[in-house]
């Protein structure tokens, strides 16, 4: 226990440090959406025609029901809704100052406008800052699909966030007035566990099939930025192919598709298990495989892969660092879009990767790897390695865009995800 | 900040969590920019680590091992980009010196805003200081900060009882005066 001089002191001395978040946030989303890095955003839009990508992008707009022009207004657009191809859930007042929420969808082959149900249109430009106007026309017919119908129900929550954005002004950077529902509401707790919603990184919004209800009218709570308390009703549902122990989807009513949340401890047991949970044959891509140097590249063949890891199923999830020589394998995860994790084979009979976040680690046993490495490239690791380092050093090419080529001496191990680095 | 909360965020980070960065950047960040500042002398550098330090943390927590120490991990990450920055700024301030026997009082002397409050420790020696600076502003445990200073942990607990009766006789002394 700190003393109250201590406290004192270090209430002074915390005083006198800047606090830089707005600008450390600026920083990671610029360096997020530089086009070098290989996130791969862009190629999770190959959407099945019914799904809406409905990034909340909450945008206070005069608008005056019923007159064909409105004001014009600057407003800041969430990154999830540029990212983002379908339909856009926009919050708005109208003349008696009362908060719509509207679901407007694209317009083909219009790159920026946006039409609801009610015929209200919305042009939304550019990329964080943009001029939205709107037009509002009673006299079209209401369209009255499920969305709308489910609209209705999780408007009131809406509302209410929505109104705090107001009370403090858009001038003012009310993030929790940009955020995504799914962001708003980011934890929860089923089964004793806890489940959080990772961003559109893992929102398999796109290839959920047949999700099946787990619990339904779950309750989630969040607070605004101002303190406000909110709730929100919810569907808890499994996502096919996957175990819940590791993810589970959660159906908001204003959303057609599913969100995934991750369980935050997921903690295999087994090699099997986590190949179970991840239903890894369907799921896992491997994009390429590579010498510890990275001067190498070769084919990977998935059968392969397959079998020397169901020939050490049973290995038990550890917590060990392997050393020695490595084979790293980059992996995707696509259903969950997930991209540019690795997958490690060591020649000390681990397996390793970070797939799902965290490292696992798995005794497959000597036999297993050397019997892979024989069967897909006929050569041992010592003579894999002997190639590796004859060799000329291949650039490596970081996060960042920078292009280094290795020194002798140096592993450089680089991932073409969002989580750029090894520890430092 | 617990470790077992800096583990949670740093997990949360791996999955993409900003909000958990962001709440880490707030129990975190401040003691990231004190143990900068005993490493480099330089409010400028320890705030460039500190911002570093949280940007590494974000793209690294992918590989961050449970079992570990969160604090202990960030600790070592913003001492290499203390490192890191300390060599591309050409400070001759040595992190070594730092850590051993230079009087790192650079910090001291700058009439920078910054640095009011840390003129407080300005009575104290150099070891009474770095102990202060790690312990107190720095949210260190007694093992982390004997670890980091290579001392018993008998003689940092000593020294810091010290050093806080010490400030306290110069620090409500002060209080009086404003009053």
């Amino acid at each position: 226990m700190k003393s109250k001089l201590e406290k004192s002191l270090k209430e002074k001395a915390y005083k006198s440090v800047p606090d830089k978040w707005d600008e450390l946030k600026k920083e990671i989303s610029e360096a997020e959406t530089k086009p070098e890095i290989p996130v791969k955003r862009n190629q999770k839009i190959n959407v099945k025609p019914y799904i809406a990508a409905a990034a909340s992008i909450i945008v206070i707009i005069g608008c005056a029901v019923g007159i064909k022009t409105a004001k014009n207004h600057r407003i800041k657009i969430a990154p999830e809704g540029i990212q983002t191809d379908g339909s856009a859930v926009i919050s708005f007042t109208d003349e008696n100052g009362k908060i719509e929420t509207t679901i407007a969808h694209k317009v083909k082959g219009e790159s920026d406008l946006y039409v609801d149900d009610k015929g209200n249109k919305f042009y939304i430009d550019g990329n964080t800052t943009s001029i939205v106007s709107a037009e509002s026309d009673n006299t079209k017919p209401k369209a009255s699909d499920n969305t709308s119908k489910s609209a209705e129900s999780a408007t009131e929550n809406l509302i209410v966030s929505t109104t705090a954005a107001l009370e403090t002004g858009l001038e003012k950077d009310n993030s929790w007035s940009k955020w995504s529902l799914p962001s708003r509401f980011n934890v929860l707790n089923y089964n004793g566990k806890e489940y959080v919603y990772t961003g559109e990184r893992y929102e398999s919004r796109y290839n959920f099939r047949n999700p099946t209800v787990l619990k339904k009218n779950v309750t989630l709570k969040a607070t605004d930025n101002l303190d406000k308390e909110f709730t929100q009703s919810v569907n808890i549902v499994s996502l096919q192919g996957f175990g819940t122990d590791f993810v589970i989807g959660v159906k908001f009513p204003l959303l057609d598709y599913p969100v995934a949340y991750m369980n935050v401890s997921y903690q295999p047991e087994t090699l099997a298990g986590m190949m179970e949970d991840l239903d890894w044959d369907n799921t896992v891509t491997y994009e390429r495989i590579h010498t510890l140097g990275e001067r190498i590249d070769m084919p990977v063949s998935p059968k392969d892969v397959s079998a020397m890891l169901k020939s050490g199923k049973n290995a038990p999830n550890i917590q060990t660092e392997p050393g020695g020589r490595y084979l790293t394998i980059t992996v995707d995860l696509n259903e969950l879009n997930v991209v540019g994790k690795y997958f490690r084979i060591y020649e000390s009979g681990y397996v390793t990767t970070n797939i799902i976040g965290y490292r696992y680690c798995f005794n497959i046993g000597t036999k297993a790897v050397a019997d892979y490495l024989m069967k897909s490239y006929n050569m041992t690791f010592a003579e894999l390695d002997k190639i590796d380092k004859a060799s000329p050093a291949q650039p490596v090419t970081d996060s960042e865009g920078k292009t280094t080529v290795p020194r002798e001496d140096t592993v450089t191990i680089t991932t073409k995800g969002y989580f750029g680095s090894i520890p430092e | 900040m617990t470790n077992h909360e800096i583990n949670n965020l740093i997990k949360k980070i791996a999955l993409g969590d900003m909000t958990a960065l962001e709440e880490l950047y707030k129990g975190m960040s401040k003691p990231v920019y004190f143990y900068a500042l005993r490493l480099t002398g330089n409010p400028d550098t320890a705030e460039d680590v500190m911002q570093d330090t949280f940007i590494s943390v974000m793209r690294s927590s992918a590989s961050f091992r449970a079992g570990e120490k969160g604090s202990s991990w960030i600790f070592t990450i913003a001492k290499n980009k203390a490192i890191d920055l300390s060599r591309k700024n050409r400070i001759n301030t040595a992190i070594e010196e730092a850590e051993n026997t230079a009087d790192n009082t650079e910090y001291i002397n700058r009439s920078d805003d910054r640095l009011t409050a840390l003129k407080m420790l300005d009575s104290l020696n150099k070891k009474e200081r770095d102990i202060v600076m790690l312990r107190l502003f720095g949210d260190m445990t007694l093992t982390q900060t004997a670890k980091e200073l290579n001392l018993p942990k008998g003689t940092v607990f000593w020294t810091y009882s010290n050093a806080i009766k010490k400030l306290g006789k110069i620090y409500s002394g002060g209080e009086q005066n404003e009053k």
